[in-house]
């Protein structure tokens, strides 16, 4: 089980987190303007890279809030942990 | 019309003050009593602008450390996330803290009252802890987990709150809903410490 | 009751003055406090223990340890039963019962032995071979395989014994206790890190246990005790016996299968008898030590063929003659310490044999005990069935690769000690993704480069003297508990110990056969697989290690090839002519051994199983007779019977009273959230497709939820219950995950939005009141509020009290009656619930449960979890209403995809039996003709279904393709299931008061 670094809580253990994908997706801005194809890769596709992936992860049974996760997929080690853009 | 209703915890009807479990030289190993009556207000916003309505309100700062409570054994502040903390208070009447820190805070946070959505249960004596980590991943080591610290996480699959409240003493907050069922666990998971219940508090 | 015939009078880590009766199939034995089972057997002169898997061969005692392949034993009878204890570390306790398995009628005459007599009809992959054809015969082949096979019996009864988990986090944990792993561990215990320290065995110390080694001239063990003592008395320190440490996981998570009360027939009252221990290290010293390698020659697995080690354990450490004169046969260093000890303990050595042409000083040492030593020799076979009678030694070439021929003699020996080096315990390194490496001085895998934050040391990483292991284990503690903050942590002076030159081993993965004989070589004896099934895997084309593996089941028994594995390897290098690091090796999976299903279950069975989510009213609903069902973690009453009465009776009554009367519902299952701030209302706007800005204060509104990909995610209602505050619901189902997604839109969509979601399900509770005389019961408890049709009308909200306590009070309805929500604090919910009871009597108020509130649901045409499946549009559900044009909430602009509106998407529909008469299948699916050729197109399928007691017939809703256009139509609703074929007639989905009279009234 991997051990997440909570950017708030310090490292705690998975069961207390859910995963929250791909943090490099972005909602378009004005989505009545975005193309279909802009649209369609933004709700359906992800990427699968072998190696090193920010990611998104909750931390449910924790402070519950959302934060970045560099992750590389092929061996689990964790590279960063930030939190998302301040709050105002 | 009936007068009144008082306040029933989620434990009323299971609740039974006694000593249970294995039989311990050193008597029970775990001590266990409901605390009732308690005033909990949640509390979001920016801890800069929230601050001072909140010591108005209630005496107290909110503390800035992560997973950390400003406060004594009659009130405080528990951090629950960099904008969110659950002000408990054993002295308020619930609707007038809410109000009041409604009142403090203005439109720039969001006061809620949240005091008969958990179960609040102190756990005590000297395998507080470990009882806590036959069911909580978290590192309760008092070098770790020093009292006036609190963290949440998750004990036997249900979310808690903990609060380090001094070297011996933990208080468990847990979602009222789950109050007895967490019970159950604490009160089989204490057995092989030998458990003793006291009276509620409160 | 026997003496022990082969017990030494004096000396071993037994206690003489603690004589413990077992039985061993049926027969009653004796042995002492300190003795494992195996050792008990030994001395009692027990040698025949078990048979073999596949030919059924007589099998002995092979090691002292957990690598044994041999000597399983079924122990205890009733709902203690335990199958596959390795006699070799099974604790003696007064009254323990053991049994042989993989034998039957008895140990001593086995009707399987005779697939030995047949043996050449089972050749490698024989069970691909023989038993897949005919397909159809395979489970009657598998009831006899399983019971040859005799893998032992699992328990019948449930067990009565208790069963722990435990989380633990540390500095350094150090797996393995023997010398290397209390030097590591007190080298970082001195330096102030929390340590802990786990051996598999009931005491620390490891193969010093079964040596006669010194440290600072004094027997090693009063070093390991001291260590031990010092180590005890650290508060930081938890020291772990029995505990194997089975598991290692991503970043330093270990599982430790801990055995508290296995060394005995009952536990204490309240006293765990397995315990699973979730370790987090920041650092571990893996100290798993070695495992010694059999000898692969004709005949190799007979009772009395034991490993060196082994033998030298049980003579010193349990004083037991494990024979009465022994050959031993080599090819290291290390045996002749076994065969010098042996000869202390009183057995008889007649000769060391050894692969090398030059021993070196160690022929020396035991010639002048009086031991024959013969180099350049090895035993080729060994003479006797149930019992060693002789071993056959031949001289052999320089690469071991044939028989030089010519001097063959046969040595008389009860006991037959072999070592073919050893095997570093790679195991805990090999799960952590650490790389394996081939080391030529030792012939073995010892650890290469690590990939997690451990280190290896001692025997575990191939170092094999105690001086050596000492100073490794202090190292590697030393440096473990710096890398986890103990800059300070220092490497101790390493004692002086007794060491000896050693000659370098000669690898010997096989004897080489005489020539014009056929001998058994075993290389796996737990699964029966010899060196010539090797050979034919081979020939077969098996010549990856992996694909050897499965089809010779070569290391899959119970000890995961301990013994057998390394040599395995070698022996299919030297048939293919590779090295054998090119070879690679098998994986190395967890758990190290065995972890027991009670351990894993620990308390999480019967009622803490999962956890349960009870309403305030909770113990109320029990009292009334209801039966509960449950929703999520919830349990809800599902319907209240009285005394007599049926089922669907109790349901349909409940449901005709909200109709006519009154009826309550505990409804504090939906999700609830408190929402505030001064973009609230901008907030709510876009996580629901309709518009919440204009929605005054004191009024509620039903509310639609998108996922971003256009499909209906949740629905509720919001009221706005102050200026910049709203409190949402949702349906009970989807609440948590409601609560974060609203959490990901405020943190990761729009963190610029001032708005605050707070889940307050737990704060209140909720009690609907239904009915036309729902306002009559209500106006008799409520304060401070006027209720009347003006006062409080439909889509309504106030704050006031009910049975005087303040609660918030909504005119919203699922069942399409005058309704009522009230929301009280929780811990004022059963006052609240009983003083409305009361209240409601005079009107024939009645508690009603989820079954009920299905029917009036459906009657309505409501939507829940079987039509919100993830698959509907807004608009399949007739909902295109609340989609707003004025703004862009989550999911709208995947309604701009045309596929969205399609005409002949599934639709909601009501659908009515043609003959108003026969139920509609659950789950049924819709078809135009059912009796068209197959094919037959499916139109949709029925998502709810129920007789409704209020129209007198029943009903069901539907999606049907383009079934709005359909109204009028009959289709017909098929059930694979249950073959029934149900001609329905198309209709609305509403069914009882489509213009909602009802509930305005």
């Amino acid at each position: 089980m991997m051990l997440i670094p909570c950017p708030w809580c310090g490292e705690r253990a998975q069961v207390e987190f859910a995963y929250g994908g791909d943090a490099t997706v972005k909602r378009p801005a004005d989505p009545a303007s975005a193309s279909d194809r802009e649209w369609h890769d933004y709700v359906f596709v992800r990427d699968n890279p072998k190696g090193p992936l920010d990611e998104l992860w909750y931390h449910a049974a924790g402070c519950r809030r959302y934060f970045r996760v560099r992750r590389d997929t092929v061996t689990h080690a964790i590279l960063a942990s930030t939190p998302l853009p301040e709050i105002t | 019309m009936a007068k009144p209703a008082e306040r029933r915890s989620a434990l009323a009807e299971v609740y039974s003050p006694g000593t249970y479990g294995a039989a311990t030289p050193d008597g029970p190993g775990v001590t266990l009593a409901e605390r009732r009556g308690l005033t909990l207000v949640h509390l979001a916003g920016e801890a800069a602008t929230l601050n001072e309505g909140v010591r108005k309100a209630t005496g107290h700062d909110l503390p800035i450390t992560p997973n950390t409570v400003i406060g004594d054994d009659r009130g405080g502040a528990l951090w629950l996330a960099p904008d969110r903390w659950l002000i408990v208070s054993a002295r308020e009447e619930s609707e007038r803290l809410e109000r009041r820190l409604a009142a403090g805070i203005g439109s720039a946070g969001a006061a809620t009252d949240v005091s008969s959505g958990r179960t609040v249960v102190r756990i005590g004596g000297a395998n507080a802890r470990d009882l806590l980590a036959k069911g909580c991943p978290l590192d309760l080591h008092p070098r770790a987990f020093a009292a006036g610290h609190c963290a949440q996480s998750l004990i036997a699959q249900v979310n808690v709150l903990l609060h380090a409240v001094d070297e011996s003493r933990v208080d468990l907050y847990v979602a009222r809903g789950f109050g007895l069922t967490m019970w159950e666990w604490l009160t089989d998971a204490a057995a092989e410490f030998g458990c003793r219940i006291n009276a509620p508090e409160g | 009751m026997a003496g022990q015939p082969f017990r030494g009078d004096e000396g071993g880590l037994i206690d003489r003055e603690r004589p413990i009766a077992f039985t061993f199939n049926g027969e009653r034995l004796q042995g002492y406090a300190g003795d494992t089972l195996a050792s008990a057997l030994l001395a009692n002169g027990i040698r025949l223990v078990g048979r073999s898997f596949k030919y059924h061969r007589p099998r002995g005692i092979v090691s002292a340890g957990a690598e044994e392949p041999n000597a399983l034993v079924q122990l205890a009878v009733g709902a203690r039963t335990e199958p596959n204890a390795r006699a070799t570390q099974v604790e003696l306790f007064e009254g323990l019962e053991a049994e042989s398995q993989n034998c039957w009628p008895g140990v001593g005459f086995d009707v399987g032995a005779l697939n030995g007599v047949f043996s050449s009809l089972f050749p490698a992959g024989f069970y691909y071979k023989t038993f897949m054809w005919p397909a159809s015969l395979w489970m009657t082949y598998e009831h006899w395989i399983r019971k040859m096979a005799g893998l032992g019996r699992a328990p019948v009864q449930p067990d009565p014994d208790r069963y722990e988990h435990r989380f633990a986090h540390c500095d350094v944990l150090v797996a393995g206790g023997g010398p290397a792993g209390l030097a590591a561990a007190l080298a970082a215990a001195r330096s102030g890190a929390r340590v802990i320290l786990a051996d598999e065995g009931a005491d620390f110390g490891g193969a010093l246990r079964g040596l006669r080694a010194t440290i600072e001239g004094r027997p090693a063990m009063n070093w390991v005790r001291a260590a031990v003592a010092e180590l005890a008395a650290m508060p930081d320190v938890v020291l772990l016996r029995r505990a194997t440490v089975a598991g290692y996981y991503d970043h330093n998570s270990f599982v430790v299968s801990e055995r508290p009360a296995e060394h005995m027939a009952v536990p204490a009252p309240f006293q765990a008898r397995g315990r699973l221990w979730s370790v987090r290290a920041k650092e571990a010293v893996l100290a798993t030590g070695a495992i010694e390698r059999p000898l692969v020659f004709g005949n190799n697995d007979r009772p009395g063929v034991m490993l060196a080690s082994a033998a030298q354990a049980y003579a010193n450490r349990f004083a037991v003659r494990p024979g009465s004169r022994a050959v031993v046969f080599t090819n290291n260093d290390s045996a002749y310490e076994a065969a010098l000890d042996l000869a202390r303990a009183g057995v008889s050595v007649a000769a060391v044999i050894d692969a090398r042409e030059d021993p070196g000083p160690a022929a020396r040492r035991v010639r002048e005990a009086g031991i024959e030593s013969i180099p350049g020799h090895a035993v080729i076979n060994v003479q006797g069935g149930r019992k060693l009678k002789a071993a056959e030694v031949m001289a052999i070439n320089g690469d071991g690769t044939a028989c030089a021929g010519g001097d063959w003699r046969a040595i008389p020996c009860d006991l037959l000690a072999v070592s073919g080096g050893w095997n570093p315990a790679v195991h805990l390194f090999s799960q952590s993704r650490g790389k394996l490496r081939f080391d030529d001085r030792i012939a073995a895998l010892v650890p290469g480069e690590s990939f997690q934050r451990e280190r290896s040391a001692g025997a575990a990483r191939g170092t094999f003297t105690l001086r050596g292991c000492l100073a490794e284990g202090f190292r590697a503690g030393a440096v473990a508990a710096r890398a986890a903050g103990f800059d300070k942590a220092g490497e101790p002076p390493v004692p002086d110990c007794d060491t000896q030159a050693e000659t370098p081993l000669r690898p010997l993965w096989v004897v080489p056969l005489p020539k014009h004989t056929r001998l058994k070589r075993f290389v796996d004896l737990q699964n029966d697989v010899t060196a010539e099934d090797v050979a034919l895997a081979l020939r077969e084309g098996y010549d990856n290690v992996e694909h050897l593996k499965r089809y010779t089941t070569l290391g899959m028994g119970t000890d995961q090839g301990r013994t057998s594995n390394v040599s395995g390897l070698g022996i299919l290098a030297g048939l293919r002519g590779k090295s054998i690091p090119s070879l690679g090796t098998t994986t190395f999976r967890p758990p190290y051994t065995a972890i027991p299903f009670g351990t894993i279950a620990g308390r999480e069975i019967g009622h803490h199983f999962a956890p349960t989510r009870r309403s305030a009213m909770h113990a109320w609903h029990e009292q009334a007779g209801a039966s509960f069902i449950p929703a999520g973690l919830w349990f809800r009453p599902q319907v209240y019977r009285r005394p007599g009465e049926g089922m669907m009776d109790a349901i349909y009554r409940e449901t005709k009273s909200v109709r006519t009367t009154v009826g309550m519902i505990d409804v504090s299952t939906l999700g609830k959230i408190d929402i505030q701030g001064r973009d609230a209302a901008l907030f709510l706007d876009r996580v629901y497709t309709n518009n919440f800005r204009k929605l005054p204060v004191g009024k509620a509104r039903y509310g639609l939820m998108l996922r971003e990909d256009g499909m209906v995610f949740d629905d509720g209602t919001t009221t706005r219950i102050g200026e910049s505050r709203y409190l949402m619901t949702t349906t009970t189902a989807r609440a948590g995950e409601v609560m974060r997604h609203l959490e990901y839109c405020l943190q990761v969509l729009w963190p610029e939005l001032d708005a605050y979601a707070v889940s307050v399900t737990e704060e209140w509770a909720a009690i609907a009141l239904a009915g036309p005389a729902s306002r009559s019961v209500l106006e008799r408890v409520v304060g401070g509020v006027d209720v009347s049709n003006e006062g409080l009308p439909y889509m309504g909200y106030r704050e006031g009290t009910v049975a005087e306590v303040p609660a918030r009070i909504f005119r919203i309805s699922f069942s399409g009656e005058l309704a009522y929500e009230i929301n009280v604090p929780a811990d004022y919910g059963a006052a609240v619930w009983e003083a409305i009871h009361t209240a409601g009597r005079s009107f024939d108020i009645i508690p009603y449960g989820t079954e009920a509130l299905s029917i009036l649901r459906i009657e309505k045409g409501h939507v829940v979890s079987g039509e919100l499946n993830g698959r509907t549009t807004a608009d399949d559900l007739g909902f295109s209403a609340f989609l707003s044009k004025e703004k862009d909430f989550i999911g709208k602009r995947s309604l701009a995809r045309e596929g969205l509106w399609r005409p002949d998407r599934k639709q909601l529909v009501g659908l009515i039996p043609v003959d108003k008469k026969t139920r509609v299948p659950r789950g049924a699916q819709i078809v135009e003709d059912p009796d068209r050729e197959t094919p037959v197109p499916m139109l949709g399928e029925i998502t709810s279904q129920c007789y409704s007691p209020n129209l007198g017939h029943p009903i069901a809703l539907g999606i049907v393709a383009g079934g709005r256009a359909l109204h009028g139509r009959t289709l017909h609703a098929l059930s694979p299931v249950t073959g029934e074929r149900v001609p329905v007639t198309v209709t609305p989905n509403v069914f009882i008061d489509p213009k909602g009279e009802r509930l305005r009234g």
